[in-house]
């Protein structure tokens, strides 16, 4: 019987027309699973390209952003609450469809798939492109939603690379490749839609596969992952700074002054432990160290909780994951079964089997958002690569 | 240790078979590819720790029957959210040899299946086959035992020439 039953397996899988891999996805999916492990912004992040082209001011093809019906309250768009639900339990994305809270929904009129969120005080830019992953060849385009129902396209389009934002501030960090330096450190103010600060900077950048150096952005300062080490730059007094080793070849994960490390620690077997760090920024100092499994970590906008789960699966179980306050060690668990990341005031937010859910990282008090699952997949902010 | 510029090399050399692979664990040609493209891009992601190719195909092969495994207890989750692209029905409406296999390996439980795709196509050992799915050698036996007779019954005209239990 088996020898029969080789020859059918065998027929049957010969016969497949079998598709040409798409190299391009898998190894965008492949970094975005390295740079989730290696940092993974907490919130807002900015990112720069190389090739940063301005966008026609008048001409908005393609991308539209309107309010709809679907949701709101009678009386249209309740402004004062979409700014609270958006501040408290920050954006995400059902499909095309995005939200703040449950009751405040944008759509994205386009043929544009939503790649993340990056939030900011002035409401949540909203990355989009071709395709739904973050880190293809680009171009990717950038539009600035706000809580009272208004958008704009902010007029930048970046190709691959990873920006930054800070949920406290307007700005959007990104790095392009320069012409008379090797980079230039850009500071987008998506409030008036112009440049605030531009900064020029050097440094070897061959690890990551962007088109630019990754950055991190944490009030005046950027933190950018250039191999030698994490470059910090105050983007206010245009001064590039120290060059930190420990940073060297990694996404910079800086949050409320505290950067998040994460090493692979190879075990026999081919299997992996990671070694998860945060650090004082300026300092230096540890703050919290723990090895684990293979897991990969997020730091909280505010610096101060940490959520840590194992990578999770596209359309698999759910994964347990805990949350752990850097104060004094604690920890709170979760299941989370998609994607997860931070509101702007610091909740954790992650997608369950039903919607989304945020949590108070302190009290672990949770509010449900049930969404229909069938209306798209679900993305949510404050992470910045979901692959 | 790999080196960065030969995973173009190993895709070229693993993607065919990964996807077959993945097309008789699921029978359904977008969730082959797609785990295919999953069990490829997280061994990107490990490349720079992998010895070599053949550690490389353990890990990728590893994580695609994983997944897979994951995926068909997430059935009820995974029909949710993937209306926009409904289940391909064609490899049940046009089976190559004349028998509805890919409708008899969905008829078994997911580790059952995964054991006589390891077992049978790609012809590893109970060892291998036990390392790959995380479980003993002994659960492996039991449990391509319990899916050669099912399918025993599910192809009943096909496998008449029975040679017996697994080895």
């Amino acid at each position: 019987m088996t020898e029969t039953l080789q020859r059918l397996l065998t027929d049957e899988a010969e016969a497949l027309d079998v598709p040409l891999p798409d190299e391009v996805l898998i190894r965008a999916r492949g970094r975005g699973y390295r740079t989730r492990r290696r940092i993974t912004s907490g919130i807002v992040s900015v990112a720069v390209a190389a090739s940063c082209a301005v966008v026609a001011t008048a001409a908005l093809p393609g991308l539209l952003a309107d309010r709809v019906p679907q949701d709101t309250p009678a009386g249209g768009w309740n402004a004062e609450a979409a700014q609270s639900a958006y501040a408290q339990d920050g954006a995400f994305s059902v499909g095309s469809d995005i939200y703040f809270g449950p009751s405040a929904a944008f759509v994205v009129h386009s043929n544009d798939k939503i790649k993340s969120f990056y939030y900011t005080s002035a409401g949540v830019v909203v990355r989009t492109g071709e395709k739904a992953y973050l880190d293809d060849a680009g171009p990717s385009n950038y539009l600035l939603a706000r809580p009272d129902g208004s958008t704009q396209r902010l007029q930048i389009a970046l190709s691959d690379v990873a920006p930054d934002s800070d949920p406290i501030w307007p700005y959007l960090a990104y790095v392009t490749s320069g012409t008379t330096s090797a980079w230039v450190l850009h500071i987008f103010d998506v409030e008036q839609n112009e440049e605030a600060a531009r900064v020029p900077f050097n440094g070897a950048f061959t690890w990551g596969g962007w088109a630019a150096p990754p950055v991190a952005l944490d009030g005046d300062h950027a933190y950018v992952g250039l191999d030698d080490g994490r470059l910090e730059i105050n983007w206010r007094s245009r001064s590039p700074g120290a060059l930190d080793a420990s940073g060297a070849s990694t996404f910079p994960v800086v949050s409320g002054g505290r950067v998040l490390l994460e090493r692979d620690l190879p075990q026999p077997g081919d299997t992996w432990r990671t070694e998860i760090t945060v650090r004082d920024v300026t300092t230096g100092e540890v703050l919290f160290q723990q090895e684990t499994a293979d897991e990969f970590a997020q730091l909280s906008p505010d610096g101060r909780f940490l959520s840590v789960s194992e990578f999770v699966m596209i359309d698999g179980p759910a994964t347990d994951g805990r949350v752990i306050d850097l104060l004094d060690g604690s920890e709170q668990p979760f299941a989370i079964q998609e994607g997860r990341g931070w509101t702007p005031s610091g909740r954790l937010m992650y997608v369950t089997d039903t919607g989304v859910r945020t949590c108070d990282a302190d009290t672990g008090a949770c509010r449900n958002y049930p969404h229909q699952l069938s209306g798209g997949r679900i993305k949510v902010g404050g992470t910045n690569y979901e692959s | 240790m790999t080196n960065p510029g030969d995973f173009t090399e190993f895709m070229g050399h693993s993607w065919a078979r990964l996807y077959r692979t993945a097309m008789l664990l699921t029978g359904n040609h977008a969730r082959a590819e797609d785990l295919a493209q999953e069990a490829l891009a997280r061994t990107y992601a490990k490349w720079s720790g992998l010895r070599d190719f053949e550690a490389a195909g353990a890990y990728a092969y590893r994580t695609l029957v994983n997944a897979s495994i994951s995926q068909v207890r997430r059935r009820a989750w995974t029909a949710e959210i993937t209306t926009a692209n409904p289940p391909d029905k064609s490899a049940h409406e046009a089976p190559s040899s004349g028998v509805d296999l890919m409708a008899a390996l969905a008829d078994l439980a997911p580790r059952q299946r995964a054991c006589v795709v390891l077992r049978y196509f790609l012809e590893l050992p109970v060892s291998e086959t036990a390392a790959l799915l995380g479980c003993s050698e002994g659960t492996v036996k039991s449990q391509t035992s319990d899916a050669l007779g099912r399918l025993r019954i599910l192809l009943a005209s096909e496998l008449s020439t029975s040679e017996g239990s697994p080895r």
